[in-house]
This record gives structure tokens, sequence and C-alpha cells, in this order.
């Protein structure tokens, strides 16, 4: 069984919120408290926060090597209509 | 790519092949559209020439149009209305995201619940294939969700200015990124972390 306290008031749709919050230091003592204890019981909501946190690495690699290595490319029917747009002018 | 020899220059009939298709890439992500993000382009570089009196070399000529983009791209956005009401978003009722957590106890659902990733997860996001899907699942979310996450996940700004600029509130911001994510990592384990990705 996944969850031992289903019926717990505190659950995973807030505990995933409030990671969110915690990720940009918006959380409030009590939200912590809180949260640390849902996170002791809960693999899947551990889980996606540590998985969120990949994706933020993965964006902000992603915006550092846009530059360099643009991981989609303009037609080059637009690069060359584009190209001429900009002679004319 | 081919670099300036002084990123200050300006010279416009290089940019196409210096940063045509950067401007490219980072409007697709954010439009999610190709028609859309090559007029973007388009439009830039005419916006940029048209006000090169305003270039100061103090700032790359990359840097400069990008940040031309970007108001293209909010202007896009205004026009499409999809900041419109964003701030109602969290009161919205919101058929794709209920989906996710158990109705009556707000836990996962045993389908919904995040499964292990590989371990190779981290070096896989770097392959053409993984953008793709990237891309592909970032627009597959609620319109509304869009400019504020990719502010928040591509350009790392700041919350209190990504607030300000979508007119949304604090408590707002939380849930829409939230939501983003909940649904972009369950769109990225079902279609890369899961299936595609070379284990």
């Amino acid at each position: 069984m996944i969850y031992p306290f289903k019926k717990t008031v505190f659950n995973c749709h807030q505990a995933t919120l409030l990671s969110i919050k915690r990720d940009e230091g918006a959380i409030t003592l009590f939200e912590r408290v809180k949260l640390s204890y849902h996170l002791l019981y809960c693999d899947p909501c551990r889980r996606f926060i540590n998985q969120s946190h990949q994706l933020d690495r993965a964006g902000k690699e992603l915006n550092k090597i846009m530059p360099s290595q643009p991981p989609f490319s303009l037609s080059d029917q637009a690069k060359e209509r584009i190209q001429k747009i900009i002679e004319t002018l | 790519m081919i670099k300036e020899t002084n990123p200050t220059i300006f010279n416009p009939s290089s940019w196409v092949k210096s940063f045509g298709d950067y401007l490219f890439s980072y409007a697709l992500l954010k439009v999610g559209n190709r028609e859309t993000a090559e007029d973007l382009v388009q439009e830039t570089f005419i916006s940029a020439i048209k006000a090169r009196d305003t270039f100061k070399g103090d700032s790359s000529i990359k840097t400069w149009l990008v940040a031309i983009l970007n108001n293209k791209i909010i202007d896009y956005y205004r026009k499409n209305d999809v900041l419109k009401n964003a701030s109602d978003y969290g009161i919205e009722n919101d058929d794709d995201f209920s989906s996710y957590f158990d109705n009556s106890n707000g836990h996962w659902l045993r389908s919904t619940a995040p499964q292990d990733w590989p371990e190779a997860a981290d070096k896989a996001i770097h392959t053409a294939e993984f953008e793709q899907i990237l891309q592909r699942c970032i627009h597959k979310m609620p319109p509304k969700l869009i400019p504020v996450f990719v502010a928040k996940f591509l350009d790392e700004e700041d919350s209190q200015v990504i607030c300000k600029v979508h007119a949304i509130s604090t408590s707002n911001y939380w849930v829409m990124i939230h939501r983003s994510k909940v649904l972009l990592r369950s769109c990225l384990e079902k279609n890369w972390f899961l299936t595609k990705m070379i284990k």
C-alpha cells in the first residue's frame, strides 16, 4: 500500500504545492514542518520533488546551451524569406 | 553557428545565420507553433532594423534581439487572450488537472503517482529528441499556464517579475507553477523517461 495514512487531512496535492513554495523560499515554518512530516512516509511525493528539481536543471541547461546549440531550426524557406526581407530594409 | 567577431557590431545581413535558429527555438518553446514562431523571428528582425538607433552597443546584439522577441511574444499572448483572466486560473475547474489527484482525499492516484525514472535520466535530457518531446509536452498544458511556466522554466525570471508582467497574485503563481509541473512531469514520464529514453 502506498499511503498508510489515506485519511490524513494533509495530502499529496497540498504537499507538492508546498514543495513548489519551498523551492522559492516562500514557505512558512508551520508549512515546512507539515511538508517534512508528509515526506517521511510518502515515496511518490519525494519522487515528485526530485524529478521536479531534475526538470528545473533541464530548463537551466537548455537556456544555457540554446544560443550555441539551438534545438530547433527555421525551415530553409523561412530563412530565405527572412533574409530577403532584411536585405530590402 | 557562426560567431560574430564583435558581438556589438550591427550587421543585419548576418542575423539569420547567426541568431535565426536560436531565436526560433526560443520562440517555439514559448508559443508552440512553427508558423507563429517564424513570424515572430521575422518581426523581431524588422523591428530591430527599424529601431537601430536605440541600440547602444552596451549589450550584445543577441541580448538586444531576445529582448525585442520577448516583447513580441508578450504581445502575441495578449492578442490571443492567453493572459486574459489568467488571475482566475486557480478558481477555474480544470478537468485536465483534477484527474491527477484523488478527488476525495487529494492523494496521488495509482495511475498518476510518480514512478522511478532510469538512472541515466539526467544525461538523456540533452538530446534533440527529448527537446522535441519537452516542447510538445509544454504545449499540451492549458494555454493559460504556458506563459507563466516558460517564463520561470526557461528564462528563470524572478517570481515577482512574472506576477507583475502576467498580472497574477503570488498565490495564483504557486498554483499555476504547481499545475504545470504536475502536468509536464507526467507527460515527460509517459512519453520519454519510461518509454523512449535509451536505458
